[in-house]
């Protein structure tokens, strides 16, 4: 039996039924068969002495009606192309076939067209045949149903084609091995230019983020590996990627199907807008997150911005170690400095990897210095900076030596100078006299090495050492005259300059003026009953209290304290002092002391250096004490009191030192109770803030219920009233009941009007107790289940 | 209810599987190293086993590889923060069923604990 058939929706179907049809009928009659569905493009049928015909038009066949005959093995092909151009009735008629049955296409009780059946005049339709006819139509309009949706489908997909390409999120359809299975979205080919030929997402991705392209290649094997769930597999695929200098987020939906996935929906989203939102707000919680840091522990807080920077330098200039890198990261997330916490987090990460950590490492030092600018922009650059008081300081060191010894050194160094500070000072201070002498302003050069030193050690050689600039200003420079008459520049000249050289110190003091008078000093020696017949009495006799060359002691310089202080200052930290002087061409003045050994830079391992023992400062008096005696040449110090005038210092000092170990281990005490202190009332505000939730929850409910209750008690009253009338009951037990009733309103109502007040008073209070804590009792919700408090 | 062996050198990491697990109502074992998490593994009936990569001493891969040869056929997931084809190959190469890319949330977490323990 041949057939030819358009390709009709669902045309096996179609084909198998009509095939039944032909076969069953044959040879009883000839049959016409004609589906005229509402749509007359869609399917045309003939059934026609058995064989079946069939003519399809665009859109349902998609060929012609030839096509169709050739197709199949048609034994009527003349006749079909005779009732191909009058498939109507009348045609049909007129071909010999008079009766003509029509079948309602039926689907969802609608009727979509009719099957339109023509039958040879002379012929019955029988109870099978109409049977078999009623079938076909089923199927046809079965048929038609899944072709409209079909049709109504590729509609609905141009419409949300059109919606989709026109949005800003890229969206595509993936296959389960990650290659794209439709046309993406124009939002996805503006952003990552045409699909690769492979079709890969993470190949489409790879020119953009390769990193990232290679992760979701990695993470997406273990979507088909099967060993994890899906959902599993799915939510670790990455999510964040970069295309043409924006920030993607990417989301993968699975379309799944029989327990197995089918398709992962891709969503594309340019996320800058969100992103920049994000660290709006995370710079407003970091910022809030510092400030309460400042109120509980403004030295802590010091600490960390000090410690942070020296340790981002450290990082930029790539000596940092990983330990650093986590120090910083830890000590930014304990300050709320989330954005660099994960600043250090992802540079950490880059440098256990091996990958390239360059990127990563600038990306730091930016957070840090943008964390900087806001707190900068926020609280003014004085708090940023944080100039500790020296107590604070020894509070935190006290702190640190409690529970952090290791750093104690470290700490200890964040208050040292920068030696080019100090000489910074001391060219200040050589201006300043030549200013105030009436000299030219001296030329002054300075020459540092880059070192910090504890003023604590090296505060008092500096003191010194300004006498020793004013001296070279005041004596040592000549008056421009002078200066012009020996062929200098009116100007003079002052060098100063600080070296460390291995464990020492070197300060020079150099000047071109008119060198030491020595003949001055050997008089002024001589008034003073000090040896002179030496040059090295004479170079001594330069050191000696109150000795003065000035023929007058003018308001700078001149009472002979200048080189006296230094020497002092010099012997206490282990050195001396050398003066070298040539006539008409200049003084030098040459200091060099031991450096402690904590102060010899992070390179040598030095051994924790105590902090100056009592013993040892009363030591160093006592030494002192000799010193000057030899110094001044005396076998005894001349009768003034001065010995024990110093005994009885030294006494006081070590009384001092006493009281100061004592109060310095308090003062760990009082840290390690600050710490502990701040800690708890951290908990208190915790639990406070709950309570009050919970307070203002329970208020509120009774006020809830009060409110309530009270009318109900009301209209009990009224009830019970009635009841005892109409039972006339006695007077006083209606009395009573109603009296109790009254009661239990009023005292609800008062209840509520009490209750109401406080829990509108509630936030205020709560507001004037702890300051910072947001709380709005009417947005706390009022639960629906049981009361938790009885009323009575 | 599968007993899970957790082996990371994090405490901090052991910490919150463990919170993450036990709120599922699984057992958990720890292990701060290779060495301890192999015992741990002869001695215990593991169902299962995290292991991270990064360790001092024993690396989470070489471990896997031991506790395969030690006989251990449970599921064994590598937790990391880096997800590279290398590391992919390195880790099937070592015995690894899986990998749980840290940190991992607990729904994930949980969800592949059902999957793999629910199969086992």
């Amino acid at each position: 039996m041949a057939a030819a058939l358009g390709r009709a929706p669902d045309a096996p179907a179609v084909l198998r039924a009509a095939g039944r049809l032909s076969s069953e009928i044959e040879p009883a009659a000839r049959l016409g068969l004609s589906l005229r569905a509402e749509d007359p493009s869609v399917c045309e049928l003939y059934v026609l002495g058995g064989a079946l015909l069939a003519r399809g038009r665009a859109p349902l066949a998609g060929r012609s009606a030839e096509a169709a005959m050739t197709h199949g093995e048609s034994t009527h092909r003349p006749r079909l192309a005779e009732i191909r151009d009058r498939p109507d009735a009348r045609a049909l008629e007129a071909e010999g076939f008079g009766a003509l049955l029509h079948l309602p296409l039926l689907a969802g009780g609608t009727c979509l067209g009719t099957l339109d059946v023509a039958w040879p005049t002379e012929g019955e339709v029988d109870e099978e045949t109409a049977a078999i006819l009623e079938h076909a139509a089923l199927i046809l309009a079965s048929s038609l149903v899944g072709h409209r949706s079909a049709e109504r489908a590729a509609m609905a997909h141009e419409e949300a084609r059109a919606i989709l390409d026109n949005v800003e999120v890229g969206l595509a359809l993936l296959g389960p091995e990650g290659e794209l299975r439709s046309a993406p979205s124009r939002a996805l080919v503006d952003w990552l230019g045409p699909p690769p030929a492979s079709g890969r997402l993470w190949d489409w991705l790879e020119p953009h983020d390769p990193a990232f392209a290679e992760h979701l290649d990695v993470a997406w094997s273990a979507l088909t590996d099967g060993f994890m769930p899906t959902s599993a597999a799915l939510a670790q695929l990455p999510v964040r990627c970069a295309a043409a200098g924006r920030p993607l987020e990417l989301r993968f939906r699975p379309v799944e199907h029989d327990g197995g996935l089918r398709e992962v929906v891709l969503v594309a989203t340019d996320i800058s807008e969100r992103l920049e939102r994000d660290a709006a707000r995370r710079g407003e919680q970091e910022l809030a997150a510092a400030m309460r840091f400042v109120a509980r522990d403004r030295v802590g807080f010091g600490a960390f911005l000090q410690e942070t920077s020296r340790l981002v330098d450290r990082i930029r200039e790539g000596v940092a170690s990983a330990l650093e890198v986590h120090t910083l990261k830890g000590n930014a997330a304990d300050a709320g400095a989330a954005s660099v916490a994960e600043a250090a987090h992802a540079l950490e990460t880059a440098l256990g990897s091996g990958a390239d950590a360059e990127p990563r490492r600038e990306a730091l030092v930016e957070q840090w210095r943008r964390y900087r600018e806001r707190l900068e922009a926020a609280m003014g650059p004085e708090l940023v900076e944080v100039g500790l008081t020296a107590q604070e300081h020894a509070r935190f060191e006290a702190r640190v030596a409690l529970e952090a010894p290791s750093l104690l050194r470290e700490v200890r160094s964040w208050r040292w100078e920068r030696l080019e500070t100090r000489l910074a000072h001391l060219r200040d201070v050589a201006l300043r006299v030549a200013e105030r002498l009436g000299k030219p302003a001296p030329e002054v050069e300075l020459d540092a090495d880059r070192v910090r030193l504890d003023p604590a050690v090296f505060g008092p050689l500096w003191g010194s050492l300004e006498h020793a600039v004013r001296n070279a200003v005041d004596h040592g420079l000549e008056a421009p005259e002078a200066r012009r008459a020996a062929g200098k520049p009116e100007r003079g000249r002052v060098r100063i300059s600080a070296r460390c050289v291995e464990e020492r110190l070197q300060l020079t003091l150099d000047d071109d003026g008119g060198g030491i008078d020595w003949s001055k000093v050997a008089e002024a020696a001589r008034r003073r009953g000090l040896p002179d017949d030496t040059t090295t009495d004479l170079r001594a006799a330069l050191f000696a209290p109150g000795l003065s060359t000035a023929a007058q002691v003018t308001e700078v310089s001149g009472r002979g304290l200048g080189l006296e202080a230094l020497a002092y200052e010099a012997r206490r930290l282990d050195g001396a002092v050398r003066v070298e002087s040539t006539p008409g061409a200049g003084t030098r003045l040459l200091v060099d002391v031991a450096l402690p050994a904590e102060d010899r830079g992070p390179e040598a391992p030095a051994p924790e250096a105590p902090p100056p023992e009592q013993d040892g400062w009363a030591a160093l008096v006592r030494e002192d004490l000799d010193a000057h005696r030899a110094l001044l040449g005396y076998e005894e110090i001349p009768d003034l009191g001065l010995t024990e005038q110093l005994e009885h210092r030294i006494v006081q000092l070590e009384q001092a030192m006493v009281r100061y170990r004592t109060l310095e281990r308090s003062l760990v005490e009082v840290a390690r109770h600050y710490g502990a202190v701040a800690e708890r009332v951290d908990r208190i505000l915790e639990k406070g803030v709950q309570d009050a939730r919970e307070d203002a929850r329970r208020l509120r409910e009774l006020h809830f219920r009060a409110r309530e209750a009270a009318p109900e008690a009301a209209e009990l009253a009224l009830e019970l009233l009635a009841r005892l009338q109409r039972q006339d009951v006695q007077g006083q037990e209606l009395a009573d009941i109603s009296e109790a009733v009254r009661a239990m309103t009023e005292y609800l109502e008062d209840d509520a009007g009490t209750l109401y007040d406080r829990l509108v008073q509630l936030p205020s209070t709560l507001d004037s107790l702890l300051p910072r804590v947001d709380i709005d009792a009417r947005d706390v919700p009022l639960d629906e289940g049981g009361p938790s408090l009885e009323l009575f | 209810v599968s007993r899970i062996l957790i082996v990371d050198d994090a405490p901090l990491i052991r910490d919150s599987v463990r919170s993450l697990l036990e709120a599922s109502r699984h057992e958990v074992l720890e292990a701060e190293d290779g060495d301890v998490g192999l015992e741990r593994l002869e001695g215990g009936d593991v169902d299962l086993c995290l292991v991270d990569v990064n360790m001092p001493r024993m690396s989470g891969l070489e471990m896997i590889r031991r506790a395969r040869a030690q006989g251990f056929s449970g599921p064994m997931l590598v937790l990391t923060t880096e997800s590279t084809r290398a590391l992919r190959a390195k880790a099937r190469a070592a015995g690894a069923t899986g990998w749980l890319t840290k940190p991992a949330d607990a729904r994930t977490l949980d969800a592949t604990i059902a999957h793999l323990a629910g199969g086992a």
